[in-house]
């Protein structure tokens, strides 16, 4: 049986909210076994010391009287807000081109954003949503519990994709509200015209926060499964170039690493962890993946 | 002596070789239509260009360093596509048409069949050249055409000297060709030489078992250049002057093409002159009688044709009817032998003599009973009546000397031409078609299913 949930299955699935409990909660059971308790100031309980925690962590007055190792443990912090930035430009809608009922980046996008959220929603985090796309911007003020992430999961219902990532300086007010302590999300293909997105980038990454850009691709953009003479249009200037497939792919190839390497340069340089996600693959996978990997990096 | 031939070309001389696109027909050309479904190939091409795959990608820079590919590289596969189809198409449709060949084609099996007039009348290096044409096709013949077939079926070889041909003097070669046709198989084309004379054909043209190619060739006797000078004078009272038009158009075309050295006066009755004994023909187109000098015999004319008595017997238009091509009828229907020496040279189904000859010392008198213009007799209507009338006006033996080397003329060259003759058997190229259609599938659906999957 396969472990993680095909994205066309999910596809299939129009209920956005279960399909993000059923993402989310297939593998939380597994990976948070204890996601209220860590490291704070309000005391919840000891725990038995056991290989690998921190020494540091050892109550050694209790050890004192009891001759052995305890670990207090406290209720998790929760001032972090997380905040979902959505790309919602043109060039989002791009998606498998054999599969017609397969999600697109953007939908993923969406998909994405509501798993998560419920994960941070199931964590007591705050989270907010900002969706951009030309000069209108879509912007939920963090908050948490329940009925905050129903708010987020119908804006996210409303959202549509289209024209071009917006310049810096029309999303300023919006950037200074991520700079505050928090954990952004961009969720984005990372394709720019200019130098937009790095601008963003940058500018969101300057701020107190943590910034994690979850770079969107599908397996068509991968492996580059064309053949034949292919019209290629962009899906935001509308231009079009005509190629043969066989003699575009060496090109193709080169030009995506190339690219991939700049983004990765770029975003090292702002200190922001690039995650990439192949749309084509099982999502609760890649959520698991990037869970797990963020562990590592806290612990 | 004469001859003045209307040269005309019956068939050219082509040499029927090989596979030529003449030579092509259809078994059912009302299949033809069936051509209208090369639109569809055609449409097809027009509603399916293929001018690449659309796919829409996010960022347009990532093959901007590919080779672009040309649109006249989609559109040469595309072409090659329609061109197959539609010869496709075609190939069908020309199936359905049943394209065919001439059975026999093999010119190399001739037969050549060579009238003894043309034999005669040709120059040797005409026959030389005939001769040299058919010696190296293997397997083909030339015969003469002569009565004595089949048992002397010999091949006609350069040797016959032009003395041996005089007893063979056949003029009508229709019968015997007709007879030939249908005893033999012929294997190949047969060509007929012949003179485009009028000596050779007879009076009707059956239709023949077989087609031919017809040669006919005009050989220009020595009479062209020395022309029989004949003298005419019309005679007309005052009710005739119709008739006597009538003559004159006759008698004009009888100088352009028989007799060019006819001349003609049309004076009327009361300028009669008393002497006629220079005047060749007198034409005397009156109700009175003929003049009192002619019974003068020194005094006549050779030939007097007159309608002197045709106001007594008029003869309603439509009962003169005339054969169609009644030249030698009025030879043979000579019946009438009168004590007094008259004959009846043609005369109405009713047995109503038409045309009465009358011997009176060195004068032929002609009596026509009947009126030259249209409200009397369609006689002057027929296109063959200039022919009958100097058929009339001079002797036989005149004619057979004068006009042996008479052309056909342009109405005879019709009848002709105008065969129904039982065309040759068919080859039906079906077969051929057939394969040349699964040989164009193939590619067609080679490229067509790459086109398919975008393979190119």
């Amino acid at each position: 049986m396969e472990r993680f949930i095909d994205p066309r299955t999910l596809a299939r699935v129009k209920d956005m909210p279960l399909i993000a409990k059923t993402v989310a909660d297939g593998f939380l059971h597994g990976l948070q076994q204890s996601h209220q308790r860590g490291v704070g100031v309000e005391f919840s309980q000891y725990r038995q010391y056991e290989p690998g925690d921190p020494p540091s962590r050892i109550d050694w007055k209790l050890f004192a009287r009891s001759d052995r190792y305890f670990v207090r443990e406290a209720e998790r912090e929760s001032e972090i807000t997380m905040w979902f930035v959505i790309d919602a430009s043109a060039s989002m809608q791009q998606a498998t081109d054999a599969e017609p009922d397969a999600w697109s980046k953007f939908e993923y996008a969406r998909h994405l954003v509501a798993t998560l959220s419920y994960i941070a929603q199931k964590q007591g985090d705050n989270f907010g949503l900002l969706a951009l796309a030309g000069d209108h911007q879509i912007l939920l003020p963090p908050g948490n519990g329940e009925r905050h992430w129903h708010r987020l999961l119908k804006m996210l219902t409303g959202l549509e994709s289209g024209e071009v990532f917006p310049d810096a300086a029309i999303v300023k007010s919006a950037i200074s509200r991520l700079q505050k302590n928090s954990l952004v999300f961009i969720i984005s293909d990372f394709y720019q015209l200019s130098n937009e997105l790095d601008e963003f980038v940058n500018q969101v990454s300057a701020g107190h926060n943590e910034v994690v850009a979850m770079q969107l691709q599908c397996q068509d953009e991968l492996s580059f499964p064309f053949k034949g003479a292919i019209r290629f249009e962009d899906l935001e200037t509308g231009e079009q170039v005509l190629v043969s497939a066989s003699s575009a792919r060496d090109s193709w190839r080169k030009a995506l690493k190339k690219h991939q390497k700049k983004l990765l340069k770029f975003m090292h340089q702002q200190q922001v962890m690039l995650r990439s996600i192949n749309i084509n693959q099982p999502m609760d996978q890649a959520l698991h993946d990037f869970l797990s990997s963020r562990q590592k990096v806290r612990n | 002596m004469t001859s003045l031939a209307v040269v005309r070309k019956f068939a050219t001389d082509m040499p029927f070789s090989g596979l030529s696109l003449s030579a092509l027909s259809f078994l059912q050309p009302a299949a033809l239509w069936a051509l209208a479904v090369l639109a569809i190939p055609v449409l097809i091409h027009l509603f399916n260009r293929s001018r690449g795959r659309l796919v829409k990608i996010g960022h347009i820079e990532l093959v901007r360093n590919a080779r672009k590919l040309k649109v006249t590289e989609l559109k040469l596969a595309d072409w090659l596509l329609l061109l197959l189809r539609v010869s496709l198409f075609a190939l069908a449709a020309l199936i359905l048409a049943g394209l065919a060949l001439p059975g026999l084609s093999s010119s190399n099996k001739a037969t050549v069949y060579v009238s003894p007039a043309w034999l005669a009348a040709a120059p040797p290096q005409a026959v030389a050249e005939l001769l040299q044409q058919y010696s190296d096709k293997k397997r083909s013949r030339i015969l003469l055409l002569r009565n004595d077939f089949p048992a002397l079926d010999e091949q006609l070889v350069g040797g016959i000297r032009k003395d041996d041909l005089q007893p063979l003097k056949i003029s009508n070669i229709w019968p015997l060709l007709a007879e030939r046709l249908s005893l033999e198989q012929h294997q190949g084309n047969v060509e007929v030489y012949a003179l485009d004379n009028l000596a050779q054909f007879g009076p009707s043209r059956p239709a023949l078992p077989r087609e031919v190619s017809w040669h006919l060739s005009h050989y220009a006797t020595s009479n062209a250049s020395n022309p029989m000078p004949v003298t005419a004078v019309v005679a007309y009272d005052s009710q005739h002057s119709a008739d006597a038009q009538v003559l004159g158009a006759a008698l004009d075309s009888l100088k352009a093409h028989r007799l060019s050295g006819l001349s003609w006066n049309l004076i009327e009755t009361q300028d009669l002159a008393a002497d006629y004994r220079d005047v060749d023909w007198l034409i005397l187109l009156s109700d009175s009688l003929a003049p009192a000098p002619l019974a003068d015999a020194t005094a006549a004319p050779k030939v007097v044709l007159t309608d002197a008595y045709g106001a007594a017997r008029r003869i309603a238009p439509a009962q003169l009817r005339l054969p169609f091509y009644p030249f030698s009828e009025f030879r043979v229907s000579r019946t009438g032998d009168s004590a007094d020496d008259q004959r009846t040279l043609l005369s109405l189904p009713d047995n109503e003599p038409l045309l009465q000859q009358t011997q009176s010392g060195a004068t032929r008198e002609i009596h026509f009973n009947s009126r030259f213009i249209p409200a009397w007799s369609s006689i002057a209507q027929q296109p063959e009546f200039p022919e009958l009338l100097l058929q009339l006006l001079i002797s036989d033996e005149q004619r057979e000397n004068a006009f042996a080397g008479a052309g056909v003329l342009p109405s005879q060259l019709e009848i002709m031409a105008n065969a129904s003759d039982t065309p040759l058997p068919r080859r039906s190229l079906q077969s051929l078609l057939a394969a040349l259609m699964v040989l164009l599938w193939l590619p067609e659906r080679w490229l067509s299913e790459r086109k398919r999957r975008a393979q190119f």
